[in-house]
């Protein structure tokens, strides 16, 4: 596993590298990941300062809340970012190179996609709580500050696992294009805004089918100290990010080994 | 078993279902709600065994089962059926054992990164394949300097000719030393040159350093120019099986006459001593055994005779000539003593 | 991927004259609307190919409009904001279905344009005699009628029964819907049209695709109706066409604005596509200098 994990580290200073080639369009591609990103954040800065609050939520909770998703997403994107064009590697039959290489498939896709837009990510999401933190006045304690982390990985392992297995249905349907679309882009907007906003069945599909609302909203409620009278479910719900994160992660992963031993025996 | 079987093959079977698509846009939509499947055998019973050092020709025509045969042995695929070792390995369960003991070359794909210098992509695949430093380099050095890499070294892949290219995915196939070896269409795409250069390597590392090569190819000069063994595969099935010398032996004396007829194309009669290989339009190609029977004259007068030929060329038979005409005429014709 | 070709082959139907091959028989009287026609069907059957995007596709649609529809109920119930911005909440929600359904029924897939540029397969279309910017907006039109019965029709439907709108009753509102409709999508077309045509200058043409997706999205109005922007930024937006693709169309269908403001926004319409159509004329033929001269 070392070994492994030795070489996982070597590919992606070679992926970044190779990245690194084009220099020219990195802070190009960078601004125009600001400009996208504003944009998305204009929508609810504008309904904001039209109507001041979503559901109880004022700019700066909003601003955290935001924060939470888009930093986790820098997060996920460097480490599971490949896995969104898998479908063409199946395609393409590209996976079977990676198959006649000693070392584990999974592996070799992770570390071949480092994005310049992680960054972007990681900036935005960062300014961003920042300033939802320091204008709706969370008090940080050493327990939240240490927290915080632990979360941003639990949220990590959500969205990675998601982005997982989602990978992993094209070894059944071999086309993923669609899917990788609504779970891994479209329904990051569904948790831009306070799941309260949603009907209660919503709401449930969103904490125990896909549990996109622990990767901001829950536990937004544990930083920001909100009271828990917007949650469907008891107040502890605000802790569990880490654990689900862990198990969506599992699943995922006995998907994505499901899925190779198929490839394996029914072809392509 | 021998000793030296390192590749082994039997009833090796491998079936898809699959779904039949419809044409026009009517049965695309119709194709929405319902979908009629077939299995196909893409692999019949295939048995063979390959000993170190050879040097085998694995051909077939499109869709005839190779590639699926090589996905068995890199252990990409699993076969519904029989059984295949790779150096005492089983390829599609311990595929992780098996991929270091194999290289694999595919024509069309490249093993390196595209955008790294070669120089970083055989350092990776270094790391990946666990090869000690002091081998590595040895390695290198001689593959760098048998394939010419040298000034290339520092190039990212992206910018390499399709032959550089290639040659540089054969050293990246050889780094970890593998007694077996892989090969997909290697010289598919390029030039004379570098065509040469390629199977110049591919001889010397077989005959000096004894790797075993296994080589799925259409081109059929490749497989004149190197290899000792040829398994023909059609239909899933193994068509012929042995060394190129006895094909040629076997099939490739005598002549293959082009003859062109006047504005018709007749049955030729038994008598004169041809059989058909191919035929089109006006033209048919006809093989001339030359073993006992009538001499090569003789027939050309009596055919000269017996219908209206408009023009006749005499041509060496070629290896490419007795493949096409075993997946025309099915195995009999590749059989000892056949018609 | 699987070697059938040869066992697959042997299975193909013989066919008599299909109703398609009559069609087209008919239409070779015509042959530049044939070709057009013939572009447009293929895309359409290209996209029938993949299945399991149809289904997937109507649930991404109807997830925005349940984003929107639930935002503006859940802020419209409680704010006192909203008395000031010309909509009842019945109103809002229909805007937010509708504005999602035409933004979906003119979808237009990546014009492959780009990616023919970056490879050079470009050069191929320019040899052949046909009208490189008719055929791909027949290409496109194919794709798009394809999205009307895929997704936009079924989307529709759910939306009727279950978010609580109604299609307007007077026929002025379909008539005025066709026209900023038709205005709208060529605008749509146009404007990817020419941020495709960046390819023959621009490598790195992914980072022009996003400003212009993020630009799009906040203010063609897919989202946010006009009247929503603050006051001091409502003229700007004025002078961007994105505005006229989504809430021009939307706002008329629904009855937000009047037929007289509509037919004013109408004009202004025309006045986009007169302006983004001599654009890409110009781009067009500087791009073909280009790729003459210096082959791509």
């Amino acid at each position: 596993m070392r070994e492994e994990l030795r070489i996982y580290l070597t590919l992606v200073i070679a992926s970044i590298r190779a990245r690194m080639e084009y220099k020219a369009s990195f802070l190009f591609l960078f601004f125009a990941l600001l400009v996208y990103y504003l944009a998305q954040v204009g929508v609810i800065v504008i309904v904001l300062t039209k109507f001041g609050s979503i559901a109880g939520w004022t700019l700066g909770e909003m601003a955290f809340l935001y924060g939470l998703m888009v930093f986790s997403q820098g997060v996920t994107t460097v480490m599971f970012g490949s896995l969104n064009e898998f479908e063409g590697q199946i395609i393409s039959g590209d996976f079977d190179r990676l198959l006649v290489r000693p070392l584990s498939p999974l592996l070799q896709i992770l570390s071949s996609g480092f994005e310049i837009s992680t960054v972007a990510h990681l900036f935005i999401g960062t300014t961003a709580l920042y300033f939802g933190s320091k204008s709706s006045g969370v008090e940080w304690t050493l327990l939240k500050g240490l927290y915080l982390p632990v979360v941003i990985g639990g949220a990590v392992l959500i969205q990675g696992g998601l982005r997982l297995g989602v990978a992993a249905v094209c070894f059944w349907t071999i086309r993923n294009r669609s899917l990788v679309h609504m779970l891994v882009y479209s329904s990051k907007e569904m948790i831009f805004y306070p799941i309260s906003i949603y009907h209660w069945g919503m709401q449930l599909l969103l904490t125990i089918a896909f549990p996109l609302a622990f990767i901001n909203y829950y536990p937004s409620h544990y930083f920001l100290s909100r009271e828990g009278a917007d949650l469907l479910f008891h107040p502890f719900i605000q802790y569990l990010t880490p654990m689900v994160g862990a198990a969506v992660f599992a699943l995922a992963y006995l998907l994505w080994r499901l899925g190779i031993s198929r490839y394996q025996s029914a072809g392509n | 078993m021998n000793d030296d079987v390192l590749i082994s093959c039997q009833g090796l079977r491998r079936e898809f279902t699959v779904a039949e698509g419809r044409a026009g846009l009517l049965g695309s939509i119709k194709s929405l709600f319902s979908n009629k499947t077939s299995v196909i055998r893409a692999v019949d019973d295939i048995s063979f065994d390959i000993r170190a050092g050879e040097f085998v020709g694995y051909v077939g025509e499109n869709g005839a089962g190779k590639s699926t045969t090589i996905k068995m042995l890199t252990g990409i695929l699993t076969p519904t059926g029989g059984r295949a070792l790779v150096n005492g390995v089983v390829p599609y369960e311990e595929r992780v054992k098996n991929a270091f003991n194999i290289g694999v070359v595919f024509g069309q794909r490249s093993q390196l990164w595209w955008d790294l210098p070669m120089s970083d992509s055989l350092d990776l695949l270094r790391a990946i394949y666990r090869v000690p430093q002091a081998r590595y380099h040895e390695s290198l050095a001689e593959l760098s300097d048998w394939l010419e890499l040298g000034p290339l070294m520092k190039m990212p892949v992206r910018k390499l000719s399709l032959g550089q290219r290639m040659r540089a995915d054969l050293a990246a196939s050889l780094l970890h030393g593998p007694k077996v070896m892989f090969l997909d269409e290697p010289t598919i795409g390029l030039d004379i040159i570098a065509k040469d250069n390629v199977r110049r390597f591919l001889k010397k590392i077989n005959k000096e350093r004894g790797v075993t090569i296994i080589l799925t190819t259409h081109d059929m000069d490749d497989i004149e120019a190197l290899c000792d063994r040829i398994i023909i595969i059609d239909k899933g099935k193994i068509a012929w099986d042995g060394a190129t010398a006895r094909l040629k032996s076997d099939h490739m004396q005598g002549k293959i006459l082009e003859v062109e007829f006047h504005d018709y194309n007749p049955k030729i009669h038994e008598a004169v001593g041809l059989t058909e290989m191919k035929s089109e339009a006006n033209k048919k190609w006809l093989r001339y055994r030359g073993d006992g029977g009538a001499a090569l004259n003789e027939v050309i007068s009596a055919l000269f005779r017996d219908y209206c030929v408009k023009d006749l060329s005499i041509h060496e038979p070629k290896v490419a000539d007795v493949v096409k005409a075993i997946y025309q005429h099915g195995a009999e014709v590749g059989e000892d003593g056949g018609a | 991927m699987i070697e059938n070709v040869g066992a697959i082959k042997n299975g193909v139907m013989a066919r008599s004259k299909g109703a398609e091959e009559k069609l087209f028989d008919a239409l070779e009287r015509f042959p530049a609307l044939s070709l057009y026609i013939k572009f447009a069907f293929k895309a359409f059957q290209r996209q029938l190919a993949y299945k399991f995007e149809y289904f997937v596709g109507v649930v991404n649609g109807l997830i925005f409009i349940f984003i929107f529809t639930s935002l503006w109920k859940n802020i419209f119930s409680n704010s006192q904001a909203t008395e000031s911005v010309g909509f009842t909440t019945s109103g809002i929600v229909s805007y937010a279905v509708f504005a999602m359904i035409i933004r979906i029924s003119m979808s237009q897939d990546d014009l492959g344009v780009m990616g023919k540029i970056r490879t050079g397969a470009i050069a191929m279309d320019m040899i052949k005699p046909f009208n490189f910017f008719g055929v791909t907006l027949a290409e496109n039109v194919g794709g798009t009628m394809f999205h009307w019965f895929t997704r936009a029709a079924p989307i529709l439907a759910v939306c009727l029964i279950f978010f609580d709108v109604s299609l307007p009753r007077h026929p002025v509102n379909y008539l005025l819907l066709a026209v900023t409709w038709i205005l709208g999508y060529l605008i749509y077309f146009m404007v990817n049209w020419l941020f495709a045509m960046l390819a023959f200058w621009v490598i790195e043409t992914f980072s022009f695709q996003l400003m212009k997706y993020g630009m799009f999205t906040l203010f063609s109005g897919g989202i946010i109706p006009l009247d929503f922007f603050p006051d001091f930024i409502r003229p700007a937006v004025a002078y961007i066409p994105f505005m006229y693709i989504l809430y021009v169309p939307t706002a008329s269908f629904i009855g937000h604005i009047s037929p007289a403001e509509a037919l004013g926004f109408i004009a202004f319409q025309g006045v986009w596509v007169a302006t983004l159509g001599l654009a890409s004329v110009v781009v067009w033929r500087a791009a073909q200098k280009k790729l003459i001269i210096q082959g791509g």
